[in-house]
């Protein structure tokens, strides 16, 4: 298990996991002087999962999510993804991400943006995308032919919701979507992306700092620590599902966050 | 009464087609005022120049052959306007052609340097050589190599243009922003794609910047070239009326250069307005 990605380890495809996530450890740099990002990292979730991962910054979230997408080969470790290598994942478009930058390109409008998605590697993956649909579900239909720069930030980031969710990925990674989004908009795209989840069944693993976003959308969160990172917890989260933002009032809820807080 | 409906049809689309000339000659009306106000500056400035210019050789009783009144220069410029029209049609190729052809070649070479350091590092000291060997060091050499005709001016218009193209296009084709670069990688975007449909188009405005710079120094490329060897262009012009101490044409055929660069600086920015009204948008 080196840097170069061996076929998926036939232990790990057992596992039945989505996602799973075994011995993985992460340096940033060549050997003497490279920087420890992550150590040791095992993680498994089940189809149709939501997991989010919380924890201080540097502490190498943003590096899981990258090694879990198969854009950073780790340095150690496997990762596999519905039983295939995450380059294989990849090349069969089964994975959707979003990140804190909408990244639209500018010189598309919101349908063309999305529609990109099966155009660009076009022999994999679904030839043709139901936008309409789509963006009926962020609540972007009036927006389909306006460009990025005509939107707000929350729409620009519905739109990059819409354009993860196109090409119905089994996986879907988001560093810190919401983060730079005004408080209201943000606790209302919370049970909007829930919607969306619950309709679409995609296995989400969700990075972010907000310990009440985590509980509110999540199964499981896991807080991630120390330098390099390694798991200081698995807190299953036992709400009732479909949640309504009025539960984040309930008592259950605010001790899942007080329980979360003291361990970070 | 399928012809009264024929009818009530018919009076809308008139209504519609005077509506639509309104709009349109309102459009013109726009065009002309803007042109009319991008000229003002100027002309009003050039005119308090050419004012000053006049009256300090008529102060001063400058002799012609040292510098002549613009009076001079402008009727030399109306009663040949055919032949520095021909020139400047000459030179104006010239340029063109070198612009196209250092573009073309600036953008292949930057496409292979932003994919490769290795050939990053090993081309540009030859860029960096082609740059600071002046022109008028390339052009006798060039004119030995390539004789008198066209091929020399369009030559080291083309190497004068190069340089700067090349620099910007690099630095354009990674300026990706990193997320919309991640989006290409997590869907296994070849790299073709990824060039085509992410690097170029943000390298555009980068390439724009340094077309405006590179159009205005070819001409200098292509005057320079017919400077050294030609027998037509404006280059050739002015080395000529230069060795006969006729001021007046020489003045003349800065006028017709400037023309030259006016005319290709609007083009570029028409051309630019086109095809980034993308990027217009960000500027406030
Ligand atoms: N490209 C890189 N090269 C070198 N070091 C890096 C690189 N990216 C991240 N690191 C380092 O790896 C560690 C983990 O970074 P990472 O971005 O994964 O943290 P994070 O948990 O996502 O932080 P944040 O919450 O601030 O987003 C940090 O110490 C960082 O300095
Ligand atoms: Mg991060």
């Amino acid at each position: 298990m080196t840097a170069l990605l061996p076929p998926p380890d036939p232990a790990l495809a057992r596992t039945g996991a989505l996602l799973a996530i075994r011995g993985v450890s992460h340096a940033y740099g060549p050997a003497p002087r490279s920087v420890s990002a992550l150590a040791g990292i095992d993680l498994a979730l089940r189809s149709g999962e939501f997991v989010s991962i919380i924890g201080p910054t540097g502490c190498g979230k943003s590096t899981l999510l990258r090694i879990a997408g198969g854009l950073l080969p780790p340095t150690l470790g496997a990762v596999s993804i519905d039983g295939a290598a995450p380059d294989e994942a990849r090349l069969h478009k089964r994975i959707g991400s979003v990140f804190q930058d909408p990244a639209l390109l500018p010189w598309l409008n919101v349908r063309g943006n999305i529609e990109l998605m099966a155009r660009v590697n076009r022999r994999h993956g679904p030839r043709t995308i139901d936008t309409d649909a789509l963006l009926t579900s962020v609540g972007l239909s009036d927006a389909a032919e306006m460009r990025p720069h005509q939107l707000s930030g929350g729409m620009r980031q519905r739109a990059a919701l819409a354009r993860a969710f196109a090409l119905e990925p089994a996986l879907l990674l988001m560093d810190e979507p919401f983060a730079a989004l005004d408080e209201i908009t943000r606790e209302a795209m919370r049970y909007e992306l829930l919607r969306i989840w619950e309709r679409r069944q995609a296995t989400v693993l969700f990075v972010t700092h907000s310990v009440r976003e985590a509980v509110a959308l999540s199964d499981r969160v896991i807080v991630l620590a120390g330098t390099p990172g390694q798991l200081r917890a698995d807190v299953p989260i036992d709400l009732p599902r479909p949640r309504r933002h009025e539960d984040e009032r309930s008592l259950p809820f605010l001790d899942l966050v007080d329980r979360l807080r003291a361990l970070l | 009464m399928s012809t009264a409906r024929g009818e009530q049809v018919r009076a809308p689309v008139a209504r519609r087609q005077a509506r639509e000339l309104a709009r349109s000659l309102v459009a013109a009306y726009r065009v002309v005022r803007r042109v009319a106000a991008s000229l003002l500056p100027p002309v009003t400035l050039g005119g308090l120049v050419l004012l000053l210019w006049d009256a300090w050789v008529r102060l001063r009783d400058v002799p012609i052959w040292l510098v002549p009144p613009p009076g001079l220069v402008l009727e030399r410029l109306l009663e040949r306007w055919q032949f520095f029209l021909e020139q400047g049609y000459v030179t104006l190729g010239e340029a063109l052609v070198g612009l196209l052809i250092g573009t073309l070649g600036a953008l292949l070479l930057a496409v292979a340097m932003a994919h490769s350091r290795f050939l990053e590092r090993g081309l540009y000291p030859l860029a960096i050589m082609l740059k600071v060997t002046p022109v008028v060091v390339w052009a006798p050499l060039f004119v030995l190599w390539f004789g008198f005709g066209t091929m020399p001016k369009v030559f080291i218009a083309a190497l004068i243009a190069f340089f700067p193209m090349l620099v910007n296009t690099v630095t354009g084709l990674r300026a990706v922003p990193p997320d919309a670069h991640a989006v290409f990688r997590s869907i296994h975007a070849s790299t073709a794609e990824v060039l085509w449909r992410l690097r170029l188009p943000f390298a555009l405005p980068y390439l724009f910047a340094a077309l405006r710079v590179s159009a205005l120094l070819c001409v200098i490329g292509a005057v320079v070239a017919e400077w050294s060897g030609a027998d037509r262009g404006i280059g050739h012009v002015i080395a000529v009326a230069n060795s006969n101490l006729d001021t007046a044409t020489v003045f003349a055929g800065i006028i017709t250069l400037t023309f030259i660069g006016a005319i290709l600086n609007a083009a570029i920015l028409l051309l630019e307005r086109r095809i980034l009204s993308w990027h217009d948008a960000y500027l406030p």
